[in-house]
């Protein structure tokens, strides 16, 4: 929340954070591409909505840390059962579960429900609704990633099924410091928080960012970069440039990652520095080197024996999605989106928190949407529709023989680490949008599942998923080959230039007789007017935001934190 | 490293019972059993089903449960252990929609999310106990009499008593045979109430274990619901082998053998394969060669039904009459056994047990290889002379003065 709000409620806020300066930075992080309207909303209907999660937490018990100026650290379990509190305190809200939604069901231009499969009975659902809101998440064509299995753009593909145009698909957010050993923690960002909190705990061993030649990075990187990184989300953008490089040059890791060495560290040293912060784990995990479920002793191990970690950067956020307006309406009547699965609030780069997109966007999409259902009629289901859901959503399962589903994820998986991921090039993105128009020319249409079962057919579900992936990185691909200059994750090896002459703006698709049509539109500007030139390359535009507060936990101080804070912040 | 892995498969359009498939995979260090399966799907089988819908990877969901090795634990959590066999199946196997996926408890309540799929607290039967005066009784009643193969256990003199075990795989059936009634009363092994249950008979089934993997969960539960448990305890012992197994110990309701309806819990700590490999591999002559399930006598079925259902989460597979013993049943099935809680609806066998003895195990049921050998063994052991009759297609022995339980053999 923003330092004033944070100081009202009663914590240690910044009151220099104040929403005005807030905004300003979420649109230069966002290279001016946000939406300006949705940022105004995002700043000022952040706070009384975190305090609320907050205030669900302590309730379950859950600890949620404070930091300077306005943010809170906390872990996503805590975050988790706090939502679960507040559900709870809610009976009226009727909870089911295990469903995947995969269309919108429409009539006389407007959504009057939705089509999905019960995972667990394989039974096909139709809802009827007045007003449907999705907060489905954002899509994750790469092979590394770090949210859940199902970030496959499954919201944004009925959205565009339904008409609803999509914007900003070029721009994928990246953690640096996701695991890639041992293979149990694959995808685990524990390392990433470690290093992003060494900077509050100068005791604790720094990891050294090492490429295939054994040569440190951080020499290569510019100091005054160096420095922006440390102990902010700004390090996402700035190591994946940098880490980038060597990945796509052939100096990465084995796995295409780096490696974080403690090389100057012996291992008691490691092991006396890291106390403090592993002390602070089983406020939120069970034991000490317990990260979420993951025992990291090994990780521990590794350093002990004079071994690094061998980290890579994954894929975490998609900054695009469906477009929507501070209402979180979109084009569709009766259609709301919020969070991830929409656009518009963070532009080409995200370094404010998307947890605090996902609520507030959850919030005004329910307050519209309430008012929206006072004052139309009953849904009427096209009976025409529905039928020719079922018969797209069940071929897989009706074709006798044919391609597989899971085959199908791994060629995109493999055309999006080809041409969409890092740093992007020309021929590499034509040669990946080239595989993946051969997939969706030669393999999804012939997708089969080996069983005919419904019940919880993994295949049946990947089937559904494979296409809503393809389509989602068809758009990005296409956007990305369009955007001839480098802009927040969109970072070009032939053309770095951040080019405000002619690239400010949002390159939008819609889906067109199952064509893609490709349109421009222009950045909703309400108190910030658009700049003009050229900047170098993303980094030097970076330094010039010259951002005055690091968002991070990092940068807060939880030695001394009592374990319970249940009574923290409720004056 | 090649290796091979046992994985339970369960297509419901095509098999009647899944079965453990054999799978041969490469395999690295540091690798869970979530990345065996992918494996799997990947280079072999893609219509493998586990969790994974909507999966963390990282133990947070807390959904991709699945039974490893005999213990239930989340695929993504648990490393491939080193042991040479590898067993993947679902955690409850009566309840697989689709090779590793268990239906959800149709009490799920919709508004908890993130519960894990299996809700019922304990995963099978452990053992049971039956006490017998003296130990001549107990030899001449399960092994010459009945036909099972009765495997000296150890003698505790401080206690005064000497086990007997009768041994299925993991499940066993521990018959204790006090041989100094008076060091038992003395350091509390046995009461004096119970000393009266011993008046006319040589055997009673005074208790049984069930095996959990979450006993602090089931500790708390039972605590919550006013059964005061005590434990769990870390329990170990020292085998004549000289094998230590190691356990934990739930006891609700405090510590005394007559616990009527309920039973006590049991989490092995020492690996299960590891337990079987000490064991010779047993056969009964009698042909029994699994327990099937048990009933439990008890006067008032609703408060008992309370117990299993909320407590221990046991999901109702169905309640009915049983004519011949005029009573009504609920029954659970858990792991691979059915729990029957039986109450008399008026005169019978079931309202006689409970006037003589109370509530507490009534009937045990084994699996033979094949009745009429059974059966003819039984001829050939003049049970006929015991009372015989024939019920669910099985052979009912029902002298419970001299066995302890009734023992019917299907």
């Amino acid at each position: 929340m923003d330092g004033e709000s944070a100081v009202a409620y009663g914590y240690d806020g910044d009151p220099l954070f104040t929403k005005e300066v807030w905004f300003e930075e979420i649109v230069k992080q966002g290279f001016y591409l946000s939406d300006q309207k949705i940022v105004e909303t995002y700043v000022d209907q952040a706070a009384p909505l975190v305090k609320q999660v907050v205030d669900w937490g302590q309730k379950a018990n859950q600890y949620f840390h404070f930091f300077k100026p306005g943010g809170f650290f906390t872990s996503g379990k805590a975050m988790g059962r706090a939502l679960k509190q507040g559900i709870s305190e809610h009976p009226d809200i009727n909870v089911i579960e295990d469903i995947f939604i995969t269309d919108l069901l429409t009539r006389d231009h407007r959504c009057v429900g939705a089509i999905g499969i019960d995972v667990y009975s394989g039974e096909v659902i139709v809802i009827k609704a007045k007003a449907v809101i999705i907060g489905t998440g954002g899509f994750q064509p790469f092979s590394l990633k770090v949210t859940a299995s199902d970030m496959t753009g499954d919201g944004i593909g009925m959205a565009l099924r339904g008409g609803v145009s999509v914007a900003d698909m070029e721009f994928p957010l990246y953690v640096p410091g996701v695991c890639l050993w041992p293979p149990i923690h694959k995808g685990s960002i524990f390392p990433f928080l470690y290093n992003i909190i060494t900077s509050s705990y100068p005791e604790t061993p720094e990891p050294k960012m090492i490429n295939s030649l054994g040569r440190d990075i951080s020499k290569i990187i510019p100091p005054d970069q160096l420095s922006m990184a440390k102990g902010s989300e700004w390090m996402k953008l700035i190591f994946t440039y940098w880490w980038g490089k060597e990945i796509v040059e052939g100096r990465g890791s084995s796995n295409h990652g780096i490696y974080f060495s403690f090389e100057d560290f012996s291992g008691k040293a490691f092991l006396e520095g890291t106390q403090t912060i592993i002390n602070m784990l089983p406020i939120w995990y069970k034991d000490l080197w317990k990260y979420q479920g993951d025992d990291i002793s090994d990780l521990r191990d590794l350093v002990v024996e004079g071994k690094p970690w061998e980290v890579g950067l994954g894929n975490e956020y998609s900054n695009g999605g469906i477009m929507v307006n501070e209402k979180a309406q979109t084009e569709l009547p009766g259609f709301y989106a919020a969070g991830e699965c929409s656009t518009g609030c963070f532009g080409a780069h995200r370094v404010h928190d998307a947890l605090v997109e996902m609520l507030v966007q959850g919030h005004v999409a329910g307050e519209y949407a309430s008012h929206y259902i006072k004052n139309i009629e009953a849904p009427k289901i096209d009976r025409e529709q529905v039928k020719y859901y079922i018969n797209r959503i069940c071929s897989p399962l009706n074709r006798k023989k044919g391609v597989s589903p899971l085959q199908v994820r791994k060629g995109i998986e493999k055309a999006a680490d080809k041409g969409f991921n890092l740093i992007r090039e020309e021929k590499r993105m034509k040669d990946a949008l080239s595989d993946i128009q051969e997939i969706k020319r030669e393999m999804i249409p012939r997708m089969s599942t080996t069983s005919e079962t419904r019940a919880y057919n993994q295949e049946w579900i990947e089937s559904i998923e494979a296409e809503n992936l393809l389509l989602c990185l068809e758009a990005g691909l296409r956007a990305a080959i369009e955007r001839k200059e480098s802009r927040g994750t969109h970072i070009r090896s032939d053309y770095p230039e951040v080019d405000h002459d002619n690239f400010l703006k949002r390159i939008c698709f819609k889906l067109n007789e199952k064509k893609l049509d490709m349109f421009t539109s222009q950045p909703n500007v309400t108190r910030m007017d658009l700049p003009k030139g050229k900047v170098e390359n993303i980094m030097e535009y970076a330094l010039s935001c010259e951002p005055k507060f690091k968002n991070a936990g990092g940068n807060g101080t939880l030695k001394n934190q009592p374990k319970n804070n249940k009574k923290g912040g409720s004056s | 490293m090649t290796r091979l892995v046992k994985i339970f498969r369960y297509d419901p359009k095509l098999d009647i019972e899944g079965e453990y498939i054999l799978y041969e995979i490469e395999t690295i260090p540091g690798m869970s059993i979530m990345d065996v399966l992918e494996y799997v799907r990947s280079y072999i089988d893609p219509s493998l089903s586990y969790y994974s819908h909507s999966a963390c990877r990282h133990g947070i969901c807390d959904r991709c449960f699945v039974r490893i090795n005999g213990k239930n634990g989340l695929a993504c959590e648990t490393p491939v252990p080193e042991t040479k066999d590898l067993y993947i199946g679902p955690v409850s196997k009566d309840r697989v929609l689709k090779d590793l996926i268990t239906q959800k408890r149709k009490n799920h309540k919709s508004k908890q999310m993130n519960e894990p799929l299996e809700t019922a607290l304990f995963s099978d039967a452990d053992h049971f106990m039956i006490f017998s005066k003296n130990k001549e009784a107990v030899v001449a009643a399960y092994q010459d009499k009945l036909g099972f193969n009765l495997k000296y256990g150890g003698r505790n003199d401080s206690f005064g008593y000497e086990n007997y075990i009768i041994g299925f795989g993991l499940v066993y059936l521990e018959i204790l045979s006090l041989f100094d009634w008076k060091a038992g009363l003395a350091n509390g092994m046995i009461s004096g109430e119970l000393a009266d249950l011993f008046e006319n008979r040589k055997a009673l089934c005074l208790t049984y274990a069930m095996r959990t993997e979450q006993i602090d969960e089931l500790a708390n539960r039972v605590n919550q619901h006013g059964l005061e448990a005590i434990g769990p305890l870390s329990m170990e012992r020292k085998r004549p082998d000289g094998k230590i197994p190691k356990w934990k110990l739930c006891l609700p309701g405090g510590i005394t053998f007559r616990r009527a309806q309920i039973p006590f819990f049991v989490q092995w700590m020492t690996d299960d394969l590891e337990r079987l490999s000490w064991e010779e591999p047993v056969s009964h002559p009698n042909g029994a060669v699994a327990i099937t399930g048990f009933s439990i006598a008890v006067k008032d079925l609703n408060s008992a039904r309370k117990i299993y259902e909320d407590s221990f989460g046991c999901e109702l597979y169905g309640e009915f009459d049983i004519r011949e013993l005029n009573a009504r049943c609920a029954r659970y099935r858990v792991g691979q056994v059915f729990i029957d809680l039986i109450s008399p609806s008026g005169e019978g066998p079931v309202k006689q047990f409970i006037e003589e003895v109370g509530d507490g195990p009534f009937e045990i049921k084994f699996k033979v290889e094949d009745i009429n050998q059974t059966a003819a063994f039984f001829s050939k052991q003049k049970i006929k002379a015991e009372k015989e009759v024939i019920a669910e297609n099985g052979l009912l022995v029902d002298d419970i003065s001299l066995f302890g339980i009734r023992i019917l053999f299907a």
